[in-house]
């Protein structure tokens, strides 16, 4: 196959656009994490909401009548994340902020949990297992829509009000006695990370979705001298690792979200390097 | 005319009353010098004036209109990702209008502006972690002033820093009161600073509020 050709199929593939635009708008939500000093969340979240995929399979399996409702897998998927993630998010909101070992036993219990749920059902093993390692192969065109408007809609939405969100996020006493109120601002900002993150895992993975949150915002962080070099750092990050994942997955038959991870986690130790020289 | 009142008002964190009952008017285009000691309820008392403290009994009435620039201790606003000085006061600037974001010239310029009141328009393009005690008080100042406040609350403005960057905050918050017709509230361990300055004196011990003689 000529390196044109090899070029042709990889950029025609719907796999490659999903992890570019993943890459590149999940950095958007992951400011709010980093800004909130909340990464450790990020981190728990994800593994929710496969939590909430494996439920949703074992429920099936088990002949529930709601979770058989949903014939196709990717729809069992979206249903499963955002069942445990939205009320996962408003647990946490409630208790304001959650400890570490809070967020660890929020993790260690969704990763337990997520496997446990699917043990004795195949199909489900086999769908959260490939979730797990970031499989977007199994993305369908239903479930790319959906992928891409969930990201577009929900980046419009953060790019829009981000200065509230930043202000609520970093300086919540000045942002209220400016007449601004934080606790709304915050809800908004976890709203919307709830729903990203929820679409992410049940189309990527938590693998991919917390690397994309995280990685590119840590690496535009070390370079940028101010919020706004930093947006336009973090999304170009998060696309050139997505894409540089796939490009090395594809070429050298690599696991696809394990090596968008890869290059994600390459790229901030460059980063790191650079702003270490400059 | 009162800009604000406190009325047998009772603050404190989760239930323990730590301020209070305190009966104050604090009137329009004031300036209040409180000190005390540490842990003595100074600082829950400029929330509680400031609103970020909901009171455990008795009322706070605000004038129609109040609003309220809150100068933060420097210590305690620690940005995780590069903000600028500039940036911050953006910040700032937005809460006048409504929730999306779009920056105009004007309210750059305006930005700007308040920066240089403040002494610190040279600070405008740097990254706010990376400026020193002084340095972030101004860069502090000007944000709160780019509210367009009514009233400027200030938490230990003096702590940390140098001398001269007192002297510049005492002026600027004179001119303020003075031209501007501002309520200023400063709570300070360095009442001294403030000595040119008319005003009022209180001092907060164990949770008592009393107005003193002025220095």
């Amino acid at each position: 196959m000529t390196e044109g050709s090899w070029l042709a199929m990889f950029l025609g593939q719907k796999t490659v656009w999903a992890a570019v635009l993943l890459g590149a708008l999940l950095p958007l939500f992951g400011r709010h994490l980093v800004l909130g000093r909340t990464v450790l969340l990020g981190l728990a979240l994800p593994q929710v909401s496969l939590a909430g995929v494996a439920f949703v399979f074992m429920g099936a399996g088990l002949g529930w009548r709601w979770c058989s409702a949903w014939e196709a897998d990717a729809s069992r998927a979206f249903l499963g994340a955002a069942l445990f993630t939205l009320p996962a998010l408003a647990l946490v909101a409630r208790r304001e902020r959650l400890s570490e070992a809070g967020l660890a036993f929020l993790y260690l219990g969704a990763a337990a949990a997520a496997h446990l749920f699917v043990c004795g059902n195949a199909t489900g093993e086999a769908y959260t297992h490939d979730l797990f390692h970031g499989q977007l192969l199994l993305l369908d065109d239903a479930s790319f829509t959906i992928l891409a408007g969930v990201l577009v809609g929900c980046g419009a939405l953060a790019l829009l009000w981000r200065r509230r969100i930043v202000l609520a996020l970093c300086d919540p006493a000045f942002a209220q006695t400016a007449g601004i109120r934080p606790g709304r601002w915050l809800a908004v900002a976890a709203l919307l990370n709830g729903v990203v993150i929820s679409v992410a895992v049940a189309t990527a993975g938590p693998l991919v979705a917390f690397a994309g949150l995280v990685l590119p915002v840590l690496s535009a962080a070390a370079l940028a001298g101010s919020l706004r070099a930093h947006l336009g750092l973090a999304v170009g990050a998060g696309a050139f690792s997505a894409l540089a994942g796939c490009a090395a997955a594809y070429r050298w038959d690599l696991p696809l979200g394990d090596s968008v991870v890869a290059a994600g986690c390459v790229l901030l130790l460059c980063c790191r390097a650079v702003a270490k020289m400059l | 005319m009162s800009a604000l009142t406190l009325t047998a008002a009772v603050a404190g964190y989760r239930g323990r009353r730590v301020l209070g009952p305190v009966d104050a008017v604090f009137g329009e285009g004031e300036f209040w010098v409180i000190g005390g000691p540490n842990g003595g309820g100074k600082s829950t008392l400029l929330k509680t004036i400031a609103g970020l403290l909901p009171l455990l009994s008795g009322q706070r009435t605000c004038a129609p209109g109040l609003r309220f620039g809150y100068v933060p201790q420097q210590t305690e606003v620690e940005p995780p990702l590069p903000v600028t000085a500039l940036e911050w006061v953006e910040l700032g600037a937005a809460t006048r209008r409504g929730p999306v974001a779009s920056s105009s010239r004007e309210e750059r310029e305006f930005c700007l502006e308040c920066l240089r009141e403040c002494c610190a328009e040279a600070l405008a393009g740097q990254r706010f972690e990376a400026l020193s005690g002084g340095q972030r008080q101004r860069v502090l100042l000007a944000r709160a002033l780019a509210v367009c406040p009514t009233a400027l609350v200030l938490d230990e403005p003096t702590a940390g820093v140098d001398p001269e960057t007192a002297t510049l905050l005492a002026d600027r918050l004179a001119r303020a009161n003075r031209e501007e017709g501002m309520l200023v509230l400063v709570v300070t361990h360095a009442p001294e600073i403030f000595r040119e300055i008319p005003h009022r004196r209180a001092r907060v011990e164990g949770g008592a509020f009393r107005e003193e003689a002025a220095l």
